[in-house]
């Protein structure tokens, strides 16, 4: 399945409305947020959200790739889930 | 106690936080357990400080209403002796509104397993764990056998199951099976226990308060350094409900050193005791408890595995440091839900388990080296796991971030955090928060 950056953001967005955790609806994710700096995604948060992501897009996310860097922003972790799909999507092409 | 399963889905050995809180969260799930813990409880164990981080776990298990209905001591943060300047740390000052407790484990600990046998695990009592054996688990992980013998009986009998979880403490029954376990050997430390009863304490306006004003002034948990020690060495002082828990943290070579050949260890401890003035002041017309001076002699390690074909490593099991910074009950709880989360997602997608196993093992072993990188006094930035410890470190919240920073300033390792973090935010609420205090007794 093909995914625009808007709706790869969407989802992500939702993973954190469904998780309450954007406490009482008062902090909007913006794609900028700073997810981790702010707590929004804690130890046990982080578990859940790798199992969401990999099960939405079909992708995996390898342990060295659960940094800071990936993870601090919904338009970080958009850009490493649209890296993947891109490159699964190469593949099939060459297949 | 009903028989013995023959089989289910997965066996926790021990019934720790960790163990009690990981078949909890696996019932939840929907799969069968079976506990084995070697002892009875209410089992003894030392008086421990918990962090307000406890709550999440315990909400996540329903036992909060438990837990609070207790009526553990509530703590309002900690006073810290350390170079002779006396600092305070309030956890209120960092955003938690949830309380920090001092809790009496024994206690502590059968409300958690309490817990998991309500809601459906099996549970065993002096029942203790053999063997383990994964030979056939790399090809599937539902062919793992455990090895178990009631307390007292000479037949040894088998369960069969597709995980096991070591929450077997310091123990760590499937670690030193398989050779896992890592000690430091440049940080051999032991700790030395015992009880008084009607200690005095310091609240957190600094100031000393008698037993009996516990529960109107909230006790701080009170933390000196040895000024006999070599700076890393350290005692606390925990006031629980009937009685108080002191203990002192120090090098196994030193205390052996400083020990009379026929010194016992209560002497030696009391001695300890005696060469602090402030200890001494609070215990002016306190009891000590003769008979409860106890020790533990394993600091600190590691594993080199956390997890493997058919087990998880949990708690303790998995890893201990300097109990300095009050982590190892947070620590379990964590495990536990990281190995509950981890076996589910196992059991639902086979063909992808060495995955979410790697997910588990190297978060784990992040959050372990963060541990150690602020604990250890010889941590050093070339040591393999410094990478690790700085990603955690970089993945925690500012507000964590502050509070470890204050952690580390009250005890003279802030240069173990600056070597973790780039983060003058965290810096600078961390100094905001840490109050320095006049020292009563001087």
């Amino acid at each position: 399945m093909k995914y625009t950056d808007e709706q790869i953001f969407d989802a992500l967005a939702s993973f954190f409305a469904q998780q309450g955790i954007s406490r009482e609806g008062a902090i909007a994710v913006a794609p900028d947020t700073d997810v981790i700096g702010q707590g929004l995604i804690d130890s046990l948060g982080i578990f859940k959200l790798i199992a969401f992501v990999e099960e939405t897009f079909a992708v995996t996310i390898e342990p060295d790739e659960v940094v800071l860097e990936n993870f601090q922003t919904l338009r970080a972790l958009g850009n490493l889930i649209a890296k993947k799909l891109a490159g699964a999507g190469q593949k099939q092409v060459v297949l | 106690m009903s028989t013995v399963p023959q089989s289910c889905d997965v066996v926790v050995i021990g019934g720790g936080p960790a163990g009690s809180l990981a078949a909890t969260y696996l019932i939840d799930k929907g799969y069968s357990v079976a506990l084995f813990e070697r002892q009875k409880h209410p089992r003894y164990a030392v008086g421990e400080s918990l962090l307000p981080d406890v709550w999440k776990y315990c909400d996540a298990a329903g036992v909060t209403e438990a837990i609070a209905n207790e009526g553990f001591i509530r703590k309002a943060g900690g006073s810290v002796d350390w170079n002779g300047e006396m600092r305070r740390l309030s956890f209120s000052d960092f955003g938690y509104t949830r309380p920090a407790m001092h809790v009496e484990r024994d206690r502590f600990d059968e409300i958690l397993l309490d817990r998991a046998r309500a809601r459906g695990a099996w549970v065993g009592e002096e029942i203790a764990v053999l063997d383990t054996d994964f030979s056939r688990a790399e090809h599937d992980e539902s062919e793992v056998s455990v090895t178990y013998r009631p307390v007292g009986d000479s037949l040894a009998a088998k369960i069969r199951c597709s995980y096991v979880l070591d929450a077997s403490g310091q123990t760590g029954v499937i670690g030193r099976q398989l050779g896992l376990r890592v000690f430091d050997e440049g940080f051999r430390f032991m700790s030395v226990w015992g009880y008084f009863d009607d200690s005095k304490y310091i609240a957190a306006d600094g100031l000393i308060y008698s037993a009996q004003s516990v529960r109107e002034k909230p006790p701080t948990t009170y933390v000196s350094a040895l000024p006999q020690g070599d700076g890393w060495a350290w005692l606390w002082h925990i006031m629980l409900r009937k009685t108080t828990s002191i203990g002192l943290v120090v090098p196994i070579a030193w205390a052996q050193s400083t020990k009379g050949s026929a010194e016992s260890w209560e002497a030696w401890f009391l001695r300890q005791c005696e060469a602090i003035p402030l200890l001494q002041r609070l215990l002016a017309d306190a009891k000590f408890c003769p008979g409860s001076v106890r020790l533990v002699r394993n600091y600190s390690y590691k594993s080199k595995r956390i997890a493997g074909p058919g087990y998880f490593l949990l708690g303790d099991a998995a890893g201990f440091v300097d109990p300095i910074f009050s982590v190892g009950v947070v620590f379990a709880m964590y495990s536990a839900y990281a190995a509950a989360h981890t076996i589910d997602r196992c059991l639902a997608q086979r063909a992808r388990r060495d995955h979410h196993r790697s997910i588990f093992s190297s978060q784990m072993q992040a959050r372990l080296e963060l541990s150690r990188s602020l604990a250890l006094p010889y941590y050093q930035e070339q040591d393999a796991g410094h990478a690790q410890a700085r990603e955690a470190m970089a993945f925690s919240s500012t507000q964590a971030q502050a509070l470890m920073y204050a952690a580390s300033m009250l005890t003279d390792r802030s240069g173990n955090f600056d070597s973790m973090a780039d983060s003058p935010e965290a810096h600078r609420a961390a100094a905001e928060r840490v109050r320095l205090l006049e020292i009563p007794s001087r």
